[in-house]
């Protein structure tokens, strides 16, 4: 086998073969990990993509021995330049961890040790593998890794606690702590989820960094395609605790062999083109205890056609090419069918109907609306007041999308609270359907409220767990005495699900399922606008794609208004007819999706679009990058005239004095709030950092 | 659902034992709690008196039955008991939702209150209320009722503050549901289970505490026995008579930690009850 | 941090003037001051003139009022059974609960903190399991129930030990140990809970992951976060350690506060128990107070806010 041929060769740091982990249970023990093997080689980036539950992470845990009790390694080897671990005592792996190998999580909140100093917290790493280091030197050596790093003013920040860096500046930290003993391969597990794209960029950028030092191999585990496709030079797909498709990244993309990372492929909403309607691999990710006989994937499998083989025998990995190798039956057939796949999404998307006339009445009209928090206790009148939305205006069109982007803390979740009237504006008018809906109060706003539905991010807690399905569907007739059990089967149906779903409660049922529950809920009042709140952020990539089928298609069907809230580009640029750019509780840009897409004028929606990592852009879009310095400004003291001054690589002296107003751009309908907007962003090298 | 560990079953099946016991006792023949008997004082456990009367726990020096006078007391004392926690529990239940709920002043005020409550150990002001309005069960049900809402209080509080942000009361909110429709369809349903637990661990804080009163003579007045006023009978005879303490010991250990065992159990790990949190 | 101090302090002095507000009520419900604090056999002429020279005949707001005002200097009237200024009374008796509760408090969070630590250390499954057994088992023993039991094991049994009163250290020992195991097992449920709460933190592994072994991580990481719990507990467990004291107290004879209290209940001497009352809640507010501003300086993320 090919992956025999490579584990002799020199280069191999790391050889995992026919890994194994289970869970043990009553009714024995249930694989989360079923027969991993792959090869790192030095100096090489390795990526592992896969959905929740796929055993990614676990796999890597496994390496460094740190599965968490009860989970066990039941078989398998793992040899790190040649010698075997998995036999190895605690007291042996501790010398290989933190030293040989290293590990960088997902949460930089949460991986840094809260009551201990930064720089101790590096030292530490330092002094386990060199015990006979003087104080003094670790000392130097932990203020080389700050520097290392990226970190300004290290010989301060040594002496600082977690809480006082930001998420971005934690993880570049975490980083320096992984990094402290320059070990042969660095594990980084999700690395940059749960920070914004802008400090996505930062973080990435990091990591080449020290590695091109270091020269340590890594392995990036990762559910976001683009992500590891621009960053890996081989890769692996798993599935359901299975190893499906190793390939070099590129190949991987151009040319998938197995039909599920085809599918993968294709459900991802992209920014570089636009399709009528993505595909989606149908039905849900299996949880460990669940999972399918035979192959792994077949219940969803577009090549499975109900083969007996695909139900009863497990595929083995076979090699392919050299290089290459996949674990699939019919693995010859996925070219040909994802070919037809992508002759049905690429018919041209039809002009969209320019729904009502553009000089109708907008369905709703935001006015100024200002929100300030008070933040702090006011006891003796001194609290200060958050800004989370600035004189924000817009105008919706009944039928249309209008997307609102930004990285956290732009207001964009305020301002859907705001309109939802969860919270209470500071000022500002909106009206729907020419109604001011802010000064409303009482049973007339219980009533109108209807106008206004949302679906929100989380389907873990958007449903009521004491209830059952249907009780959560008819929940909203019955606040308004309208309850009838046929309009809550009829809503079930619209979002695909069968009436006998209304007996079961939500924990019964997957992430995707509950949001189509929530949706269904979202709909009993007929409303005529409704806010998704990151409605499809916590879904994993393939269910994804089915939800925003399912909202494009209930859109057309009930002529809804939509306010799509995301961080996602990519969704709103294949999900939206307009969209609105915030940065700080301001609408920095705001115009037809297309234009703004293809035409940026603003530079942080410049450098917002050249942050999104995809797929197919590889090395000339990483080059193009704009990497904006920085964090986010303290909110509560935001900078004077233009808020993104600080970050911004085409600030000067004028920014400082005027805040820019929104001006028309490329057309009356394209607006942004510059000084300088529209102009390239190569006038200046802007990627330098620091 | 449920996993109970060894000592679990173990102290939960004596709880039963003895609940069942007291239940019981007073349909035997020699069932006569407040009798006197010159003649049978401090019997010994299972010894008879000189007029021939048998006593299967013994008797105290007045020559009264000890099992019978155990079995009234621990009915006297789960009495109590129940009433105290559903005075507690209504009370706790109804200002921790309403606090957490509508926050503000409303909240500020009630949370005040508990504070101030917490600042006055619970004993002391038991002592220092009891000795003034005089204790009879009823007033000790609904004293220790009064002021022992506050671990409701919170612990609902707490509940509701998470609960009200979460996105099926928001969502329930956008639709148009007023404040009654959530706590009654959404809060109350979803804090109570945690609530009973509370309950469970709390019966058996109260009966402690009604015996600790009766103990120093300020809870359970005489002719009603009580487990504590026992023991304190007791503890002059403590080395002529050892099972006048001992005993009503006995009986207070089983109440109590067979309540205790079954909270842990239907906490899973973490304790709600033993780590009060403190208001923001 | 300035901030949260002044929120705590005057959150504390709030709940000191609430203390002596429901002072104030408990005084009145006790009945009239007047009538008790003469004989049975006074006529409707001396009970006037005693409400006169007591100031009771003023508007319910002064009275209020001037009994705020003196209380605040601690003065809740005289006893009214030895003549003498109440608050001297429970003054004189203070040092011997502090002995009792400070003693008790140190064995108790001691043991527990060696017991908690060695439970997270031993592979012994059975071995965690039976000193959760234990712990839990002394919590459902009632104070005064273990105390009688410690008399008749070590002085009636074993006669090693006094069993009443105060003097030599070795009245110390039953009553410590008394209230002490009832700490401990307050205390070890805790540490435990707490620590089985960090180990599941991410900087746990991220520890591990730097190879690190178990004692450090337990010590250096872990630890420092599972006190952190613990002493905002410790705090508001103080109310049972004081409580505890005056049960402890009664059953041993020791002359602490909480003894001349249930004393005072028998005697019906009013202000001794309100001056008692009083105190104790002063020093449960204080230390509370104390404990809050030491917790802002061990917790970096509340220093900083």
């Amino acid at each position: 086998m090919m992956a025999d041929a490579a584990s002799r060769d020199e280069d191999v740091i790391l050889a995992v073969r026919n890994l194994s982990i289970a869970l043990p249970g009553k009714d024995g023990p249930a694989l989360l990990v079923d027969d991993v093997s792959f090869d790192v080689r030095a100096h090489e980036v390795f990526g592992i993509v896969g959905e929740s539950g796929s055993g990614k992470s676990l796999t890597m845990l496994a390496v460094l021995g740190l599965l968490p009790p009860p989970l066990r390694m039941v078989s398998g080897s793992v040899k790190l330049r040649g010698r075997e671990l998995s036999g190895l005592s605690f007291e042996e792996m501790r010398s290989i961890r933190g030293k040989s190998m290293a590990i960088v999580f997902q949460d930089p909140m949460t991986t840094l040790n809260p009551v201990l100093r930064v720089g101790a917290q590096i030292g530490e790493a330092v002094q386990l593998h060199n015990p006979g280091m003087s104080k003094q030197d670790v000392r130097n050596r932990v203020i080389e890794l700050l520097t290392l790093v990226g970190i300004p003013n290290p010989q301060q920040r040594y002496r600082q606690y977690p809480n006082e860096f930001s998420g971005g500046m934690r993880q570049r930290v975490v980083i320096a702590m992984a990094m402290a003993n320059e070990p042969d391969l660095l594990i980084a597990d999700e690395p940059t989820t749960a920070l914004d794209v802008t400090i996505q960029a930062q973080v990435m950028r990091v990591l080449a960094e020290v590695r091109r030092r270091t020269g340590a191999a890594m392995v990036l585990i990762t559910h976001d395609l683009g992500l590891v496709a621009e960053t890996a030079e081989r890769m692996a797909v798993m599935y359901g605790g299975r190893m499906m498709e190793q390939a070099p990244a590129h190949a991987l993309f151009n040319d998938p062999a197995h039909p599920y990372t085809a599918g993968l492929i294709a459900s991802l909403p992209r920014v570089d083109r636009e399709v009528r309607e993505l595909f989606s691999i149908p039905g849900f990710v299996p949880d460990s205890a669940h999972r399918p006989g035979g192959c792994v994937f077949h219940p969803r499998c577009g090549l499975a056609n109900d083969r007996a083989i695909c139900r009863e025998r497990r595929p083995e990995v076979a090699a392919t090419s050299p290089g290459r190798s996949v674990a699939c039956h019919f693995n010859d057939e996925t070219a040909p069918w994802r070919a037809a796949q992508e002759r049905a999404m690429e018919r041209p998307v039809e002009a969209r109907a320019p729904s009502v006339a553009d000089d109708s009445e907008p369905i709703l009209r935001v006015v100024d609306l200002r929100k300030e928090f008070q933040i702090g206790f006011s006891l003796f009148g001194f609290g200060r007041k958050l800004p989370a939305l600035r004189d924000v205006s817009f105008d919706l069109i009944k039928g249309r999308t209008l997307s609102v982007v930004g990285e956290s803390g732009c207001g964009k979740s305020t301002l859907a609270r705001v309109l939802l009237r969860l919270l209470e504006a500071t000022g500002g008018d909106v009206f729907i359907n020419g109604e001011p809906f802010m000064q409303m109060s009482g049973p007339l706003l219980r009533a109108r409220r209807r106008n206004l539905q949302v679906v929100f991010q989380d389907p873990y807690s958007s449903l009521d767990p004491r209830m059952t399905i249907h009780e959560v569907v008819a929940e909203p007739l019955r606040i308004h005495g309208r309850y009838d059990a046929k309009r809550v089967d009829d809503l079930l149906a619209h979002v695909g699900m069968p009436p006998q779903t209304g007996r079961r409660r939500p924990s019964e049922l997957s992430g995707g399922q509950r949001q189509r529950v929530a949706i269904a809920r979202s709909l009993a009042l007929n409303p005529d606008i409704l806010i998704l709140d990151e409605a499809v952020s916590a879904l994993d990539v393939s269910i994804q794609a089915q939800i925003i089928n399912l909202l494009k298609s209930l859109q057309a069907e009930f002529g809804l208004t939509y306010i799509f809230i995301s961080h996602n580009l990519s969704v709103v640029r294949h999900i939206s007819d307009d969209v609105i750019v915030m940065y700080l509780g301001h609408i920095v840009e705001h115009g037809p999706v297309r234009r703004v897409f293809e035409t940026p004028a603003h530079p942080y929606t410049q450098a917002l679009l050249s942050s999104i990592p995809h797929p197919q852009s590889g090395e000339e879009s990483r080059r193009k990058r704009i990497i904006l310095t920085g964090d986010l400004p303290n909110p509560l003291a935001p900078p004077t005239g233009c808020a993104f001054r600080t970050r911004c690589f085409r600030a000067a002296a004028e920014c400082e004095r005027h805040e820019p107003a929104l001006t028309a751009r490329t057309g009356a309908d394209h607006l942004s709030a510059c000084h300088f907007a529209g102009q390239t962003a190569t006038a200046r090298a802007p990627g330098d950092e620091g | 659902m449920m996993r109970m560990d060894l000592g679990t079953k173990l102290m939960v099946s004596l709880l039963a034992i003895m609940i069942a016991f007291m239940i019981v006792t007073p349909f035997l023949p020699f069932y006569d709690p407040y009798g006197q008997n010159l003649a049978g004082s401090l019997v010994p456990i299972g010894g008879a008196s000189f007029d021939g009367r048998l006593y299967l726990l013994g008797s105290d020096t007045l020559g009264r039955d000890i099992l019978s006078r155990l079995a009234l007391a621990g009915q006297v004392s789960t009495l109590i008991g129940l009433g105290a926690v559903s005075v507690s529990l209504v009370v706790g239940v109804f200002l921790g939702l309403v606090a957490g709920y509508f926050r503000g002043p409303l909240e500020a005020a009630i949370m005040g209150l508990a504070d101030l409550q917490l600042s006055i150990p619970r004993v002391l002001l038991l002592i220092a209320v009891s000795a003034i309005v005089g204790p009879s069960v009823a007033n000790l049900a609904l004293l220790l009722g009064l002021t022992s809402w506050v671990s409701y209080g919170r612990v609902a509080r707490g509940m509701t503050l998470s609960l009200r942000e979460r996105e099926f009361v928001l969502s329930a909110r956008t639709q148009g549901a007023t404040a009654a429709w959530n706590i009654r369809k959404h809060l109350l349903p979803n804090v109570l289970p945690q609530m009973l637990i509370v309950a469970s661990y709390e019966f058996g804080q109260i009966v402690v505490m009604e015996a600790s009163l009766s103990y120093l003579g300020l809870g359970v007045q005489p002719p009603l026995p009580s487990w504590g006023m026992m023991v304190s009978e007791g503890q002059s005879y403590l080395a002529l008579a050892p099972h006048l303490a001992i005993l009503p010991s006995i009986a207070l250990f089983i109440m109590v930690a067979g309540l205790q065992f079954l909270s842990q159990a239907f906490t899973s790990e973490g304790d709600v009850t033993g780590a009060p949190q403190r208001t923001p | 941090m300035l901030n949260l101090f002044l929120k705590r302090i005057t959150q504390s002095v709030m709940t000191v003037l609430g203390v002596v507000t429901a002072a104030f009520f408990l005084v009145r419900l006790a009945g009239d001051p007047a009538v008790l604090n003469l004989s049975a056999e006074a006529t409707a002429e001396d009970i006037e003139r005693v409400r006169t020279a007591l100031g009771l005949n003023r508007p319910l707001l002064v009275q209020y009022l001037d009994f705020m005002w003196r209380a605040l200097h601690g003065d809740f009237g005289v006893s009214l059974r030895q003549n003498i200024p109440a608050m001297d009374l429970v003054v004189e008796r203070i040092p011997a609960t502090l002995e009792l509760a400070l003693t008790s408090f140190a064995v108790g969070i001691g043991l527990a903190f060696v017991l908690g630590v060695a439970m997270r250390m031993t592979p012994s499954r059975t071995l965690r399991q039976v000193i959760m057994w234990i712990a839990l088992g002394r919590q459902a023993i009632p104070i005064f129930s273990f105390g009688l039991l410690m008399i008749l094991i070590f002085s009636v049994w074993l006669r090693w030990l006094p069993s009443l009163g105060r003097g030599t250290w070795a009245h110390l020992v039953l009553p410590a140990l008394t209230l002490g195991t009832y700490e401990l097992a307050l205390y070890l449920r805790l540490i435990n809970a707490s620590l089985a709460s960090e180990q599941r933190q991410d900087y746990v592994r991220t520890a591990y992951a730097k190879g690190q072994g178990h004692i450090k991580v337990l010590l250096k990481h872990m630890l420092p976060n599972a006190l952190l719990p613990l002493v905002t507990v410790a705090g508001i467990n103080l109310g049972l350690l004081l409580g505890g004291t005056v049960v402890t107290e009664t059953v041993f004879s020791w002359p602490g506060v909480g003894r001349l209290i249930v004393e005072s209940v028998s005697q019906r001497d009013f202000p001794v128990i309100i001056s008692g009352v009083f105190l104790i809640s002063l020093m449960f507010v204080v230390i509370n107070l104390i404990v809050d501003i030491l917790y802002g300086f061990l917790d970096p993320r509340v220093r900083a806010a």
